[in-house]
């Protein structure tokens, strides 16, 4: 295998001899569970999350190859800083230019899920509207994002639209299944015209959800508190965004679908969901709470595109046995807009 | 009995109302098969149809009754409502009369029923409300509104739609037991050909969440949302195409609150829609289907506003009690299909005159 271009990362390409290891089958509701694949787990007590959102990685001019490399470069302090149990990433992770890119699209792929690898991270991405906007298909996407080792996404149902929509559960010490974290594919433009800008998330994925939070809970014995991620926000975070509730910038409105296909409302009524984290609208980093469930926007990672926050993630720390978390905005100079919820 | 043209529509509808649900081809009998009314005491059991009148069908809707035999005072401004009913039957001679909840609430009196001067109770107050259609001989749909789920711990939703059942001319139905409330179902319009011409849904739109701090009122449930487009999907898959459909129920959902947009909102918008707070997703379903072309609802009095929302007409009905607040100006929404055209006519009637312009609307996406 030549290295050209792909190498300008960093020289440890080498690394990615293991990324033939990953496999995720979409096979229907199968976890991301094999012999190599990474158990998310608390230890002593604490699980960390940092998310990340809008890498907006680019390769049209050596201007955004160079924006691709900072951000890159961004995604490694930040794990380095915060070590994290799991890292996400909510979407538009690449924008154009790939096939300026030696190696393509795959290549672009292997850029982003790098750090994860050489840092053993275990992590999952989400699909953003920018992501669904090239001739590959998201199942081809999600394939090669499943080459890396430590790629814990997966798609639950094959048929539904878009990819990687699935659920993880992190296990308690003693084994049980403490808590779930949630993955939607929301998705980009609305297959439907005239409907707005942003597509919504759809009946299936809704439906997937409820049945498979039902199936967690009758296994609990309770709900099982949940976190969800996906890239584009609910059209509930307006409500939010016009109180003076919010923790954090709220420097535009939320780019939701004009359309709501009630995933909020079927959340509330599963009772599991504590919070939902999102990312599309780089200068908002806010968290508030709606009706019990925390509406919380990411900090934009990525130098490409819009927004002028400084450059960073969202940590969100969960305590076993405890349903809620801590969340806070860390940059690698920096944390800040510190909020929490528990019940 | 003098068999007029009316009964005998109506007794040839009780006649189809027996046959399984049409599939695409299948001719029912003929409407004008010389049927006996009298041997139909109750409701017909079996799944209702209605089929296009010389090429048209009109559709009255009433909402918010507000009927009350709490009191004495209440009790005349129900016995005021019914004679207005009577007098809009008379003039628009519907095919159906679709009335969209809120028809018996208690107004004044110590306990939810609101029929307490009633020696029959709550079943007398609904056979009184039955009366005027079956004098009229005009087939008539309910969906509750949030007042008569009031009385459930007295009487339960489905107990009160079998009451309802009992009037000849009732064709409401539950078409899923397991749903919430009573009364979710649609309703063929069958063209001259046998087929589905139109499809009409009544859901009920429940009363207050079981959490009231979450909203004010109850958002139409995710199961009855599937259960329409289950519905919508099989009635396409018989069909082989899409069948337009008119919606019905009582409180309006979320969207409606797009006719703060005066400029492209017909009608009274007196009062912001009183939704629920959370939006349960039903109008996105709909767009998502692509069949249904028009909700009509009741509940916020001072409306009877029509506005076009992403292609889907969502329209108030003219209020039509005496009880409860609002204008004085009680009446009806009209809605007129006419076989084989692009849309539908509406408008809101009031006794002697029709109010504002009739609006078209293209049929359904492809």
């Amino acid at each position: 295998m030549t290295y050209t271009r792909r190498t300008f990362l960093t020289g440890a390409a080498l690394a990615l001899g293991a990324a033939a290891v990953g496999q995720q089958s979409s096979a229907v509701g199968q976890q991301a569970a094999g012999a190599d694949k990474p158990v998310l787990k608390f230890k002593n007590g604490k699980f960390r999350i940092l998310q990340m959102t809008d890498l907006h990685t680019a390769y049209n001019n050596p201007h955004e190859v160079a924006q691709a490399e900072m951000t890159v470069h961004k995604m490694r302090e930040m794990l380095a800083k915060e070590k994290p149990d799991l890292a996400v990433v909510t979407g538009d992770m690449i924008t154009s230019g790939v096939d300026l890119l030696d190696g393509g699209l795959e290549a672009a792929w292997e850029n982003i899920t790098r750090p994860f690898d050489q840092t053993n991270t275990p992590f999952v991405v989400t699909f953003g509207n920018h992501d669904h906007e090239r001739d590959a298909t998201m199942a081809e996407q999600l394939a090669m994002i499943a080459r890396a080792k430590m790629n814990l996404t997966y798609s639950a149902d094959p048929t539904h639209p878009g990819a990687g929509t699935c659920c993880l559960p992190i296990l308690a010490s003693d084994g049980g299944e403490a808590m779930r974290l949630w993955f939607f594919d929301s998705h980009s433009s609305p297959v439907i015209e005239g409907m707005g800008g942003y597509d919504w998330i759809r009946n299936e994925q809704i439906r997937w959800y409820r049945a498979e939070s039902a199936k967690a809970e009758q296994r609990a014995g309770h709900p099982v508190p949940g976190l969800a991620f996906f890239h584009i926000p609910i059209p509930e975070f307006w409500v939010v965004h016009q109180s003076d509730a919010a923790t954090g910038s709220a420097g535009e409105t939320p780019g939701s679908p004009e359309l709501n296909s009630g995933l909020f409302t079927s959340m509330i009524e599963r009772g599991d969901i504590l919070g939902i984290f999102v990312g599309h609208d780089h200068v908002n980093d806010y968290a508030a709470l709606y009706k019990g469930i925390a509406l919380v926007y990411g900090r934009k990672t990525g130098f490409g595109a819009y927004g002028d926050l400084e450059r960073g993630g969202r940590v969100i720390e969960l305590t076993e046995g405890k349903a809620g978390f801590d969340t806070h905005v860390s940059t690698p100079l920096r944390e800040e807009l510190y909020w929490s919820y528990w019940k | 009995m003098t068999c007029s043209r009316r009964r005998f529509l109506a007794a040839g509808a009780s006649a189809l109302a027996a046959m399984p649900v049409s599939k695409a081809g299948a001719v029912p009998a003929a409407a004008g098969a010389a049927v006996d009314a009298s041997a139909e005491p109750t409701a017909p059991r079996g799944r209702p149809m209605f089929r296009y009148n010389n090429g048209r069908f009109r559709i009255l809707q009433f909402t918010d009754l507000h009927n009350s035999y709490s009191t004495k005072k209440e009790y005349a401004k129900a016995e005021k409502t019914l004679d207005r009913i009577r007098l809009l039957l008379e003039q628009e001679k519907p095919d159906l009369a679709v009335i969209t909840g809120d028809i018996i609430v208690n107004s004044g009196g110590k306990t939810p029923v609101g029929c307490e001067l009633l020696e029959g109770g709550v079943a007398e107050g609904w056979a009184r409300f039955t009366k005027p259609f079956e004098e009229a001989q005009v087939p008539f749909v309910t969906t509750f509104g949030n007042h008569d789920h009031d009385r459930e711990k007295s009487v339960s939703a489905k107990e009160q739609l079998e009451m309802i059942r009992r009037s000849p001319m009732s064709r409401v139905y539950n078409a899923d037991d397991s749903l919430p409330g009573a009364g979710n179902c649609s309703i063929p319009i069958l063209g001259s050909d046998g087929t589905d011409a139109v499809r009409l849904w009544f859901i009920d739109s429940l009363s207050y969440p079981k959490r009231r701090e979450l909203s004010s009122c109850a958002w139409i449930d995710y199961s009855q949302i599937q259960w329409y487009r289950r519905e919508s999907a099989n009635i396409e898959t018989l069909a082989g195409r899409k069948v337009p459909g008119l919606m019905f129920f009582h409180i309006p959902v979320l969207e409606f609150n797009q006719m703060r947009d005066r400029s492209q909102t017909f009608g009274h918008y007196g009062e912001d829609a009183d939704s629920s707070e959370l939006n349960s997703g039903l109008f996105t379903s709909l767009i998502e289907r692509g069949d249904v072309l028009g909700i009509f609802t009741g509940h916020d009095h001072n409306n009877d506003s029509l506005l076009q929302y992403k292609g889907i007409v969502m329209a108030y009905g003219r209020k039509t009690g005496y009880g409860g607040y609002g204008p004085h100006d009680q009446g009806g929404r009209l809605i007129e299909l006419v076989e084989g055209s692009d849309g539908y006519r509406t408008c809101i009637v009031t006794p002697g005159r029709t109010d504002y312009p009739w609006y078209w609307r293209a049929r359904p996406r492809e």
